[in-house]
């Protein structure tokens, strides 16, 4: 609790922002979908025949996960705020659309029948009988899809729009943080509840105004959300620099930025924690970023769908450089020197108790163990699929989880190996030891910038600039900047910073 | 007024609900139509303003084909009375009463008007009740408000489906009293659906009795009961009609050789003994004769029932009272007339006389 009141007294300026982003994603969102739902959920209850398979439709969006959505959404809108309210909108459509539709629908016939008797026409059938009498049924399915919607929202940060879910996906990354968790979740919750009571508020004096207030609530709802952005004109990038979720990624591009501002005249903006592999690349081709640090070992194996053809680390930088040309018509420059691979890791009480040098060793004991592996390593043949073959192993019990989890899972026990990234800070927290890997199963993974090549066409300075990150950068160096940002909360930008001044690369 | 020639009505499933339909409403009649349930008679009324379409004939209100009238001015111009009541829960009594004098843009100041005068003649006091939502009155009062809420824009033709069906059997004998001296008050047209024979019969100026989508007989509530036109309408009213809630114009004496001028009467032309009743030239009800001499006589109105009759002369010492309809003397009921009919009816039901 103490530590949650720390975490919350640190980062209040933070919150506040990010609670405000939230707000506004939702509520564009909402008003979105409200303004689709509500007239076509009216034309439904005029036109029964269509009504059936328009709701099925909408209730097909709802299934299909919201990650899956803002993927499938970069290829045309980018990363950032506009694709994430549109996933988010097309979730919120199917409980406005349906309880309009039912709401409508289960309006007395009677009440409908003595409208139509007097005379009304049936526009004014609508707005003087039916939606007054269903608008309780609607303002519910508009409460309905804020919940959904504000709740989905936090896996918007995932493709760069803010909000909540930054704090949330920070909290992940480092290793399970709760406290950082529960900062961006309790407010998500609190923000749920405190516009749900606004719209009951509305929903009451709804029952007799009707369409009005219905109106009404909309244009101030878009007000709310849509005044600021009226108002703060963002300022023009030359170039905006994505980078995957995590430390090491955020201090790569803060030092990318340092060091092109340094060399050149060009404005840098950056867009650090997007998620993982094929959005950020997504959003590199659709052009919303223009440069982002890749592994080379990704590279070849995920963006090419190719396998590395040696396990030296030029002959592999050479292999993807080329790849992501011919394929991709992308330029990668000069790789730094850590190689951040795919390492097997245990603690160093059962290295010492069963002699655990190198994987292989494991076979000995892989009854006994259980090893807590990525949903990517273990389906990867430069993974544990790999591992089976190559060194001949199956182990008892394979349990897979979200990358920010493992070293929780090992360091209280639940687990006794597991998969980890050679240069990840909590290698050092938790004194994890990295068993060798003598049939170099594991391909080189080494950082290097990766742009359009007509990024670097337009901007040819950019290309000494970042190359004079070329072979710097340890293993150790990489782990212990990692470290200071993840545990020891300094920001990424700071402990750039601070490695290019030591490097004598920029002017103090 | 409104006329229907050869309509018949088809589902699309292939049921007819009405077969060759020809029936005249006139101009300031209530007209009741009934019969078992599914014999046309609601999709009849339906018909009348448009809620249903014929599948084949013609509708007239005031010969011209309905079809030729806007929709919605139509309706306008014809009340509707659900049996639902289905006054609109989220509007206030004075909201739903002003619903079609609005659409019909009448000012402001005349709709508020017209909503005080109407609640006035059913005896709902504006100013207690006008802003109340319907749910806070009682169902008789509903109802009412219903009522006036067809009359507000003071249609020509109003139609009311079953409309006391649902009310308590008070409240229900209190409507259709109302009904009547709002009739005898306001000469609307009505057209009047029921199920209940004796409020056919007490209501109704003719009776439109259906069968199956057909009409079996149309005529006066006297002539259905002194001619059935066949055993349908003999089972139909004799199943459900006790004698002593028989109206007194079915009972009393029209041949009017109980009837005198009263000039006559001034001049002595009539007999000297025995009661009788005289009238003006125009057919007004004057006053009673006994013996001689001008006596004040209590005045039945047409739809009063036997039982109410029968302790009117019980009151009194009356030998013949008068029966009235609107301001015109119809006829005299006398202690002669009740056991006539009622000898005539325990007749019919093999002596037992239905209580």
């Amino acid at each position: 609790m103490n530590g949650f009141i720390q975490v919350f007294a640190e980062r209040q300026d933070v919150l506040w922002e990010k609670v405000w982003e939230h707000l506004q994603i939702s509520i564009i969102a909402l008003v979105i979908a409200t303004l689709i739902s509500v007239p076509l959920g009216l034309l439904l209850t005029r036109k029964l025949n269509i009504a059936e398979p328009v709701i099925g439709v909408t209730a097909v969006l709802q299934t299909i996960p919201s990650l899956a959505v803002l993927a499938f959404l970069i290829p045309f809108f980018g990363i950032g705020e506009t694709p994430a309210i549109i996933a988010l909108a097309a979730y919120g459509l199917l409980p406005i659309l349906r309880n309009t539709y039912t709401g409508i629908k289960e309006v007395d016939p009677a009440l409908k029948e003595a409208a139509t008797g007097m005379g009304m026409s049936s526009f004014r059938r609508l707005s003087r009988v039916e939606l007054p009498l269903a608008m309780p049924v609607i303002m519910a399915g508009i409460r309905t899809s804020m919940v959904l919607i504000v709740g989905t929202t936090t896996i918007a940060a995932l493709i760069g729009a803010g909000g909540l879910g930054d704090l949330i996906l920070l909290g992940l990354d480092r290793g399970g943080d709760a406290n950082l968790i529960l900062l961006g979740a309790i407010p998500a919750a609190l923000l749920a509840i405190v516009l749900d009571l606004i719209l009951r508020l509305f929903e009451r004096t709804s029952a007799k105004s009707g369409f009005r207030s219905l109106v009404s609530l909309l244009v101030i709802a878009a007000l709310i959300a849509v005044g600021p952005l009226l108002f703060s004109s963002k300022s023009q990038n030359d170039l905006v620099l994505g980078a995957k979720l995590g430390s090491e990624p955020a201090i790569l591009i803060n030092m990318y930025k340092l060091l092109i501002e340094e060399e050149t005249d060009l404005q840098v903006g950056l867009k650090p924690n997007l998620g993982k592999t094929d959005l950020v690349f997504s959003a590199l081709e659709e052009g919303s970023i223009d440069i982002y640090p890749e592994f080379t070992g990704t590279a070849i194996v995920s963006l090419m769908g190719e396998q590395a053809q040696s396990n030296k680390e030029q002959e592999v930088y050479q292999q993807a450089a080329q790849g992501m040309s011919e394929q991709y018509d992308m330029a990668y420059l000069e790789p730094m020197q850590f190689n951040n691979t795919y390492a097997v890791a245990t603690t160093e009480e059962l290295a010492g108790q069963y002699g655990l040098e190198s994987i292989g060793d494991l076979k000995q004991v892989e009854d006994q163990i259980t090893a807590g592996f990525t949903l990517e390593f273990n389906d990867r043949q430069d993974g544990y699929q790999g591992m089976k073959e190559v060194y001949d192993l199956d182990l008892g019990e394979v349990r897979t989880m979200d990358p920010g989890l493992r070293q929780g899972a090992i360091s209280n026990g639940e687990v006794d190996i597991i998969d980890a990234y050679a240069t990840a800070g909590y290698m050092v927290d938790l004194n994890l030891k990295v068993l060798e890997d003598p049939e170099n199963l594991f391909p080189p993974y080494q950082g290097a910038p990766l742009m359009r090549q007509e990024t670097l066409d337009q901007y040819p300075e950019i290309e000494d600039a970042l190359n004079q990150l070329g072979g710097k950068i340890t293993g150790d160096q990489m782990r212990e900047m990692n470290y200071e940002v993840d545990f020891e909360d300094r920001s990424p930008e700071t402990v750039a910073r601070e490695y290019l001044v030591e490097e004598g690369l920029i002017e103090e | 007024m409104i006329t229907f020639t050869d309509v018949s009505k088809t589902y699309p499933d292939g049921t007819a609900a009405l077969n060759n339909i020809n029936l005249e409403v006139k101009e300031g009649e209530l007209l009741t139509l009934i019969g078992p349930s599914g014999c046309g008679k609601t999709t009849t009324m339906k018909m009348i303003n448009r809620l249903i379409h014929p599948t084949d004939g013609t509708i007239t209100i005031h010969n011209k084909d309905i079809k030729e009238y806007n929709v919605h001015e139509l309706r306008w111009n014809i009340g509707y009375v659900l049996q639902e009541i289905a006054l609109f829960p989220h509007m206030t009594i004075e909201e739903n009463i002003a619903i079609v004098p609005e659409m019909k843009k009448w000012k402001k100041k005349d709709v508020s008007a017209r909503i005080d005068e109407l609640m006035q003649m059913v005896g709902l006091d504006p100013e207690k009740h006008r802003k109340r939502k319907p749910s806070e009155l009682s169902g008789g009062q509903q109802q009412r408000v219903g009522v006036i809420r067809a009359l507000a824009a003071d249609p020509d033709i109003i139609l009311m489906d079953e409309p006391f069906s649902a009310l308590d059997p008070i409240s229900r004998e209190q409507l259709q009293k109302d009904i009547r001296n709002l009739q005898q008050e306001i000469k609307k047209t009505i057209v009047f659906v029921t199920h209940d024979m004796d409020e056919a019969l007490a209501l109704g100026d003719r009776v439109c009795l259906m069968k199956e989508g057909g009409i079996v007989q149309v005529d006066t509530p006297q002539n259905f009961l002194l001619h059935p036109a066949d055993d349908f309408v003999r089972d139909f009213i004799g199943g459900r009609k006790s004698p002593w809630l028989t109206a007194v114009d079915v009972i009393m004496d029209q041949s009017g050789s109980r009837i005198f001028p009263y000039h006559d009467f001034r001049q002595g032309l009539i007999p000297d003994n025995g009661a009788y009743v005289l009238t003006s030239e125009k057919g007004v009800y004057q006053t009673g004769v006994t013996d001689g001499r001008e006596v004040m006589l209590p005045v039945l109105t047409n739809g009063t029932v036997l039982r109410e009759a029968v302790s009117e002369f019980e009151k009194g010492s009356h030998r013949i009272l008068p029966v009235i309809k609107g301001d015109q003397l119809v006829g005299t009921l006398s202690y002669k007339d009740i056991v006539h009919y009622l000898k005539e009816k325990s007749d019919e039901e093999q002596g037992a006389v239905q209580l």
